[in-house]
Order: structure tokens, then C-alpha cells, then sequence
């Protein structure tokens, strides 16, 4: 019998979901990342979608990886191309390697700031489905998604 | 085990575009591949594993690959140069 887990992913944003078909990216919009979808966020506050372990923030801080204790690992990017900001309006709250629970704070932004020179299309996605053969699939209640392993 | 040092040329370093269009090249090779920065060393075929190492422009990177592999050594020193921002 083949017992399947499903890991709940929470939105890290407050704000709209949209599907990663609609971002100008290849690397999102092909999938070659992973799977998963982008989210238009409305305040500034980007909290954990899981509980896990802070894997990395990125040194300009606009993505964060967070990995569960399943293995799972999500990588929350906030905006499109907004390596290039240098992480000007981005403020870490967590460093790598720190233990984190669903719902807390990694990482704060300004929005208002950083939407004048990019798009805020935040992709949440799930890196390593293929090694862990997995898959995601849509959430019940105020999960973003559900990852099945 | 054969091994090149690399330079990496695109300023922005192996954020997330750059770092998964690696892993995937890396990911092509049958032979085990190491990429080490400062002291730490991590398997380049998950995308993770390379923003872990946090690379930015102009930092050095040694890859490493297995079974005397220079073809696929050559090939991946030679994309990390090239990658674009």
C-alpha cells in the first residue's frame, strides 16, 4: 500500500495568487525551477510557508529557501528581477540555518519602493518535486498549495 | 577527480536564474560534480545546494568532477563563465 503525505503550503504573502504561465520568465513560467505559483502581494511582510529550516537567504535578500522537515523545499522570490535592486528595500529577519514555524516573519520589503522598478510577481516554488517525487496540488482552507510526497 | 577554478563574470552571481540554468547543465552529467566555495563544498545538481554558497560577481569557484571526466569539466566551467545576469 503506498501512503501518501500531503505537506500544507501557506501563502508567505497576503495577496492575490496567479499562475506562473502569466510571468514573463522562462525559468518560472517553463517550470525549469520547479513547480508552484506566484503570488501579488499587498503589504510587506513575507512570512515562512512552512515549518522547516531557514536553508539561505539570498545575500540581496529579495528570495529565501526554506526546507521542511520532509525534505520539501520551498524557495519564496520576491518579485521579478529584483536581484538587480541589490537588496535595497529588502530587510532579513532570519538567518540560514535558523529553525522556523509556519506563519513567521523572514523577510520585510518596501513595496511601494520596489514596485516603481519592478514587477512584484513573487514566485513560491517547490524546488526539488522531482527528486523527492512529488507533486503539488491545489490546497483546502488557507494553504497556498499542498506538495504530495 | 579532475578540477578547474572559475571566475564567475555575470555580476549579479548564481542567484535563481542563473543557479537552476547550472543545475541543469550539471544535472546532465552521469559523472558526481562538486562545486566549492571557500571551504565549502556542495553537489551543483540541486539548485539549492548552489544558493546556498551565496556567489556573487568575481568570486572564484573550484568545480570538481569524477572519473576523469574533462569533457563535462570543460563544458560546465566554460557555462559558468557565460552565464548572463
Amino acid at each position: 500500500m503506498f501512503f501518501k503525505k500531503k505537506i500544507q503550503v501557506l501563502n508567505p504573502f497576503e495577496g492575490e495568487v496567479v499562475s506562473l504561465d502569466t510571468l514573463p520568465d522562462p525559468v518560472f513560467a517553463q517550470r525549469m525551477m520547479g513547480d508552484g505559483v506566484a503570488v501579488l502581494p499587498v503589504n510587506n511582510r513575507c512570512i515562512s510557508p512552512a515549518d522547516g529550516t531557514v536553508v539561505t537567504v539570498f545575500p540581496t535578500r529579495h528570495a529565501v529557501v526554506v526546507r521542511t522537515k520532509e525534505d520539501i523545499e520551498v524557495l519564496v522570490h520576491i518579485g521579478l528581477d529584483t536581484v538587480s535592486l541589490k537588496g535595497e528595500g529588502f530587510e532579513n529577519h532570519v538567518q540560514p540555518g535558523q529553525k522556523v514555524k509556519a506563519g513567521d516573519l523572514l523577510i520585510t520589503f518596501d513595496r511601494e519602493a520596489i514596485a516603481q522598478k519592478k514587477s512584484l510577481l513573487s514566485p513560491v516554488i517547490i524546488t526539488n518535486l522531482d527528486e523527492k517525487k512529488a507533486r503539488i496540488e491545489t490546497a483546502r482552507g488557507r494553504g497556498l498549495f499542498e506538495v504530495v510526497i | 577527480m579532475l578540477a578547474k577554478v572559475v571566475t564567475i563574470r555575470n555580476k549579479t552571481g548564481l542567484h535563481a536564474r542563473p543557479a537552476t540554468l547550472f543545475a541543469q547543465e550539471a544535472k546532465k552529467s552521469e559523472s558526481n560534480v562538486w562545486m566549492t566555495k571557500d571551504d565549502k563544498k556542495i553537489n551543483p545538481k540541486s539548485l539549492v545546494n548552489i544558493l546556498t554558497l551565496g556567489i556573487k560577481g568575481g568570486d572564484q569557484v573550484t568545480i570538481e568532477v569524477e572519473n576523469e571526466d574533462q569533457e563535462t569539466l570543460d563544458h560546465l566551467a566554460k557555462f559558468l563563465e557565460n552565464l548572463q545576469d
